[in-house]
């Protein structure tokens, strides 16, 4: 396996994370570990961006339990507009931000997030994805992931900077990134560098947050039994509120 | 980084005084200070040079400028879109168009934009380059689909959209639709008829005179949908682009080792406040994926049926 680039190992790792019988947290792990094994000085310079996000508190800012969600407008991966208060005429909404198709990580959360679509659905609840890509790559992340719920395109991040989870690319991990194919540019329509932290937000139909999670770790996201506990527990909320 | 963060950044950046960007932020200084410490932290270096009078951007400053202006910018925009969005008040969009561009690629944006803004009204205008950075310049059009405007307007914020090709247009029974692909020299006898500022034609003209024609007899036609019943009459050839519509015993065909082709962009006015409709209308054309819709190449000889 040695003699394969970078981005050819990742995609290898990244199957074979994808096709695990595990739960999703165990899953995200062994692709890190996978990484870390295949390419140490890459897992190093992410250890390294991840601690200083931490360090400077990003994601801190985020909306937190309790606060109401902010209204959102954003074309579907088919050019179609859809707004926060639409979707929560119909039922409870999950919101998960994501970095992107290209994002190891996210294929692996977004593939977990479409297996248990239908439970969000019983639950009394639906899912979107937001990401800060154009049309074309949300559709090849829908393909990719099978996804039966819509990806919306967060132009140019601002909706995430509002939510304060935007976070900036440095040029170390840029060089890094475009390396391995993921020149992020053309998938946003911006030379911006800039990625959402891939947050989980679970709104409920009066648009008050009742489950978060929010870690600039983006090797972390927010695990299945969390996410569908807080769809189901109405009740709390209106005391948090 | 925080909203609030870059919003003190860009202050200061503009004013380059801690005191004045404070005052403008309605913060107090301290609280400034802080704020762009923290996002220095997080960028990784200093964003400005502290000196009495005379604070300015460092290079990393200038570097990460344009990106946080723009994100914070979508920020703004995005939400003053979800302010008006389905909502009863009057909102306008002013459009200014380049001759050749395709309605059809934008008719299902504008219809998306009509759903979402029950009281649009659009206004919509087409006009040469000059004529497109006039309306733009004194704000009778807020936003702007054309191939490259040139000129010295630093104002103008272009993003590309799709790239659109062109080709001659032809007379099925002309001498030239049976070439696979036409060279310049069998240009030689050919009328060519081009639209007034498309560079296409410029740049075909450019390239016969390289290889020594240069009294190419040319005709201009000002509507592009004059073309084709002067091409049809074979009154001549024209520059045609080849995803539009053709009718008629027409074809097009292409110059062989000639890339005529030119990119469409999208055209706001950097610093101006949009509407949520003129934001929308730009993030719906930035977002879609043109390769559906405008073919990226077209086998040499592309018959109209």
């Amino acid at each position: 396996m040695s003699d394969l680039s970078l981005d050819k190992m990742l995609d290898i790792c990244e199957r074979n994370c994808r096709g695990m019988d595990a739960p999703l947290e165990k899953r995200l792990n062994a692709m890190a570990i996978d990484i870390r094994r295949l390419a140490p000085q890459f897992a190093e310079a992410v250890d390294r961006i991840v601690k200083h996000w931490q360090d400077f508190g990003a994601g801190i800012a985020a909306p937190r339990i309790g606060d109401l969600m902010p209204e959102f407008v954003l074309p579907d991966q088919n050019g179609h507009l859809i707004s926060l208060s639409s979707l929560l005429k119909i039922s409870d909404v999950v919101i998960a931000f994501h970095r992107g198709h290209w994002c190891p990580y996210c294929v692996i959360n977004a593939e977990e997030l479409a297996r248990i679509t239908p439970e969000i659905h019983a639950a009394g609840g639906q899912l979107v994805v937001i990401t800060p890509e154009v049309l074309k790559f949300n559709r090849k992340f829908i393909t990719n992931v099978e996804a039966p719920y819509p990806m919306l395109t967060d132009l140019d991040s601002g909706y995430a900077l509002d939510l304060n989870l935007a976070v900036k690319i440095t040029d170390e991990k840029r060089v890094i990134m475009e390396q391995l194919g993921w020149g992020i540019s053309d998938f946003q329509d911006s030379d911006n560098w800039i990625l959402p932290i891939p947050a989980t937000f679970v709104v409920g139909q009066n648009g008050i947050i009742r489950g978060r999670f929010v870690d600039p770790d983006y090797r972390k996201r927010m695990a299945i039994e969390d996410l569908l506990a807080a769809l189901k527990n109405r009740e709390n909320v209106k005391s948090a509120v | 980084m925080e909203l609030h963060q870059i919003r003190y950044f860009l202050a200061l950046s503009k004013a380059l005084n801690f005191t004045r960007a404070a005052e403008e932020c309605n913060v107090s200084q301290p609280a400034l200070s802080r704020a762009i410490s923290q996002l220095e932290g997080e960028l990784g270096g200093e964003l400005f040079r502290r000196e009495r009078n005379l604070t300015h951007l460092t290079d990393l400053g200038q570097a990460v400028l344009p990106s946080l202006k723009s994100c914070y910018d979508s920020s703004l925009g995005a939400k003053s879109i979800a302010k008006e969005f389905q909502k009863e008040g009057h909102s306008v969009l002013n459009l200014a168009l380049s001759r050749s561009i395709e309605m059809e690629n934008l008719s299902p944006i504008l219809a998306e934009l009509a759903a979402a803004f029950p009281n649009l009204q659009v206004k919509m205008f087409r006009g040469t380059p000059p004529e497109i950075i006039d309306k733009l310049r004194n704000g009778e059009a807020e936003v702007a689909v054309a191939g490259a405007l040139t000129g010295d307007w630093e104002r103008l914020e272009a993003k590309k959209l799709y790239q659109q090709k062109f080709g001659l247009l032809l007379n099925r029974n002309h001498r030239l639709s049976k070439l696979d692909g036409i060279r310049l020299l069998d240009l030689i006898e050919e009328r060519l008829l081009g639209r007034p500022f498309c560079t296409l034609t410029e740049l075909l003209l450019s390239k016969l005179k390289e290889v020594g024609i240069d009294n190419m007899t040319k005709h201009e036609v000002n509507v592009i949908d004059d073309l084709p019943g002067l091409v049809q009459a074979n009154f001549g050839v024209g520059v045609w682009p080849v995803a539009r519509r053709l009718s008629g015993d027409l074809l097009i065909n292409h110059v062989n080792g000639l890339d005529m082709s030119r990119w469409v962009n999208v055209y706001t006015v950097f610093g101006r406040q949009h509407s949520g409709a003129a934001r929308t209308f730009t993030n719906l054309l930035r977002v879609t994926d043109w390769s559906m819709i405008e073919p990226t190449s077209k086998p040499s000889q592309e018959l109209a049926q």
